[in-house]
């Protein structure tokens, strides 16, 4: 593999990111990361 | 008498562990939250009091157990393992620059290092399927993170100081995960970064963009594999066997040795892309060689 795959890796990778975004998938993350995951302490969210 | 490959290595160190200082400061600008909307570029807990990103794998579990795909959050480490392969590993994250404190600390104590192969890798294959992927999907729950010493350290133990109502909520499973955190800085004093090769999913996935990546290692046709850049290595990686490997954290600290370069595309053939520059320059081969104090001759 070399910089080309690179280069096929990166269009399609930037386009992923930006269907997620355009999904609305940021709100999800949002959402996710300000609720208290109690996971950390070893409990169920 | 002059020694350039201790005097740019050294350069590498001093400019790594500030950016790996800034970088922990700037992923904990509670100031910020309106950056929860984006994942960190590595690991780092949300839970933590202070974060003021989300974690990726947290994000790609609880996208896993709604039942959706986590295009936005790939998307984004896949641009940045394109362009960067592992970098972000080896200069950004806060919990690999722990456990390299760690190391260091252990160094100091004049502890002695041991080795663990690199080939035990496929461990962290296992910890991605099970944990990120397959428990989460099957059962709804973030099951990397209910074990995850990253979250421990970095969310569950403060929140416990913070909360005292909270101490009261903990069980079996919180002690688990404090075990095997405590294991975790036991053992980073004297391996080199354990979390990072073996258990990682970050680290797994940026690791396999280092093949294809924009920025790479490279090793001249003159190396003789004499093992000073696993001596050097962060990671413990046998750089001169396979430059490109997914172990391979970029951190430049091999480049201390002529033989090895960090090459961009359009650099491969020897170009340098920053005429000068004393890490992407050509490869010199009347430059001398420092020799590192445990420099091993085989």
């Amino acid at each position: 593999m070399n910089w080309r795959t690179g280069k096929i890796v990166l269009i399609l990778a930037v386009l992923a990111a930006g269907l997620g975004a355009a999904r609305g998938e940021l709100a999800l993350i949002y959402r996710n990361a300000v609720t208290l995951c109690l996971s950390c302490l070893g409990l169920t969210p | 008498m002059k020694v350039p490959g201790r005097r740019r290595g050294a350069e590498v160190t001093k400019r790594r562990t500030l950016w790996q200082w800034v970088s922990l400061v700037a992923a904990n600008l509670y100031a910020l939250p309106v950056l929860k909307h984006l994942p960190y570029p590595f690991l780092h807990c949300y839970a933590c009091p202070l974060a003021i990103g989300a974690c990726p794998v947290g994000t790609v579990q609880y996208f896993l157990a709604l039942g959706r795909v986590p295009l936005f959050t790939l998307g984004a480490l896949g641009a940045i393992g394109a362009w960067w392969g592992r970098r972000t590993c080896g200069w950004l994250c806060p919990f690999g620059f722990l456990q390299e404190l760690g190391h260091r600390l252990g160094r100091r104590l004049h502890l002695p290092v041991l080795r663990v192969s690199n080939r035990h890798a496929w461990t962290r294959w296992a910890v991605a399927a099970v944990l990120v992927v397959a428990l989460p999907v099957a059962l709804h729950e973030p099951w990397f993170c209910k074990l995850c010493p990253a979250g421990t350290l970095e969310g569950g133990i403060p929140w416990l100081a913070i909360d005292p109502g909270l101490r009261q909520m903990v069980g079996v499973l919180f002690g688990i995960k404090v075990a095997i955190l405590l294991g975790l800085l036991a053992a980073v004093l004297v391996v080199k970064r354990p979390f990072c090769r073996f258990a990682c999913p970050i680290g797994l996935f940026y690791g396999l963009t280092n093949r294809f990546s924009h920025q790479h290692l490279q090793v001249g046709p003159r190396c003789t594999g004499c093992g000073w850049c696993r001596d050097l290595c962060p990671m413990d990686h046998e750089v001169w066997r396979d430059p490109r490997s997914s172990q391979c954290i970029l951190c430049l600290e091999c480049t201390r040795c002529r033989h090895v370069r960090l090459a961009q595309h359009g650099t491969e053939t020897g170009t340098p892309s920053a005429p000068g520059h004393p890490l992407t320059g050509p490869f010199r081969p009347g430059e001398h060689e420092a020799p590192g104090p445990s420099r091993t001759v085989r």
